[in-house]
């Protein structure tokens, strides 16, 4: 597509647009085992889960209670399908074999095998689910993990590429950047490996209570996160910032008010149709103004607005 | 270190254990008290410990004869295992079998998991 990117963002706001998502890993779970171990290593119930609705996200946690990854599980022919961030997926494989003891489970490496779309834009799923989809063999569709955005997620064959891009030009569904795709996870709080997704963060700071189960009951990390969570004991959340000024925020960068810190910046972009960056911080739980000056690494005073997930009624 | 100090790094099981174990195989009517010790990913602290009543052992596994009783144990299982002593432990605060288990670095709050 040959629009800019603040044409690309309204251009979604009436249309289908798809993204390539090529900052996704897969692995092919297989063996009798294998969800049972899944279900022992992570925060949302996946035994009791009807994967004939689609699929569903879990929090693959430390015996601390932090984040390894954010991971999608869906059922195939062979087994399940499990999603997660391409920059993730070694850490993940070695997480899974170092707990695979007694289990029968072979895990591979199928990232270079699929191709990974988001879809967003009015009706979007169910333009997809109503126009022939079912001529595509081993075609999954992914609970999107927007709240507010019409979203789909759709993981192929590579091998029906081409097929499936005609497929999409068929439904004047266009390709729009990457760019588009991290604007809208800003604006909705969506966590990522490496930004969001750290080992210094655990899933209910991350504001993904949603993808964990509190009656489950063990699995790695449950001990914390039930304790944290029954005793209110989350110290930071994970809030949106807003600002004008054009900051370089390449690692996480603490934000400074009156000499303290209260948080820090973990992603920053600039988003052209407002011409303002927006980004996604961790801020201390009590700290409860919503626009402060504040130093962020050597630039001084500058003006945030903090917008948390529960005040948040209109994202776009 | 002398030869009165030195400890094999094995798996027992106390005598109070062996008797509590004897008693659940003769009540799920098994002629002999034989335990399948090991450990599997999962739990609060990463690895929980399993303890099943089995009629023999399966191939490879690691066979220890102590207190009248056969224990069975995997290898990979053996390598969290070696040293533990699994004791049993009774009373109004009794938690049932217990896992003396040296490579444990934390235990979570109900003893079932552990950390390595």
């Amino acid at each position: 597509m040959n629009l800019d990117i603040k044409d690309q963002y309204n251009y979604i706001r009436n249309n289908i647009g798809t993204i390539h998502r090529d900052d996704v890993g897969c692995l092919q779970i297989t063996g009798e085992d294998a969800l049972d171990l899944l279900n022992r290593l992570s925060t949302n119930d996946l035994i009791n889960f009807d994967y004939s609705n689609g699929s569903i996200s879990t929090v693959l946690t430390t015996n601390k209670g932090r984040m390894i990854d954010l991971l999608t599980v869906v059922k195939n022919s062979k087994g399940y399908l499990i999603i997660c961030s391409l920059r993730a997926l070694g850490k993940v494989v070695e997480w899974i074999n170092f707990y695979t003891i007694i289990e029968e489970i072979c895990i591979e490496d199928i990232s270079s095998k699929i191709l990974y779309f988001t879809l967003v834009g009015p009706n979007s799923k169910n333009v997809l689910q109503n126009s022939g989809l079912s001529e595509f063999n081993s075609l999954n569709i992914i609970d999107s993990k927007f709240n507010y955005y019409d979203s789909v997620d759709i993981l192929i064959d590579v091998e029906n590429e081409n097929t499936f891009t005609k497929y999409l030009k068929d439904l004047r569904v266009s390709y729009i950047s990457n760019q588009i795709y991290q604007i809208i996870r800003i604006q909705e709080f969506i966590p990522v490996f490496g930004k969001e997704i750290t080992d210094k963060f655990n899933p209910l700071e991350a504001k993904l209570e949603k993808y964990i189960s509190f009656n489950k009951g063990c699995y790695i990390g449950q001990e914390v996160i039930a304790r944290l969570n029954t005793y209110n004991k989350v110290k930071r959340v994970l809030v949106k910032i807003e600002s004008e000024a054009n900051l370089s925020i390449n690692s996480a960068e603490k934000i400074i008010f009156k000499n303290q810190e209260i948080g820090i910046i973990t992603s920053y972009i600039y988003n052209s149709s407002t011409r303002k960056y927006i980004g996604l911080a961790y801020i201390d739980k009590n700290f409860n103004l919503n626009t402060i000056n504040a130093n962020i690494g050597v630039e001084n005073n500058i003006k945030l607005i903090f917008t948390r997930l529960e005040s948040s009624h209109h994202l776009l | 270190m002398t030869n009165s100090e030195f400890k094999p790094l094995t798996i027992s099981i106390s005598e109070n254990a062996a008797k509590h174990v004897k008693e659940f195989a003769i009540k799920d009517g098994k002629e002999t008290a034989n335990l399948r010790v090991g450990v599997k990913g999962g739990g609060c602290s990463g690895l929980t410990y399993i303890l099943d009543i089995v009629d023999g052992p399966s191939e490879n596994d690691k066979i220890i004869k102590d207190q009248g009783i056969e224990l069975y144990i995997d290898k990979k299982s053996y390598v969290f295992l070696a040293g533990t002593i699994l004791d049993y432990s009774g009373g109004l605060n009794g938690k049932g079998f217990v896992f003396d288990n040296p490579n444990a670095k934390t235990s979570c709050g109900c003893g079932t998991s552990f950390s390595v």
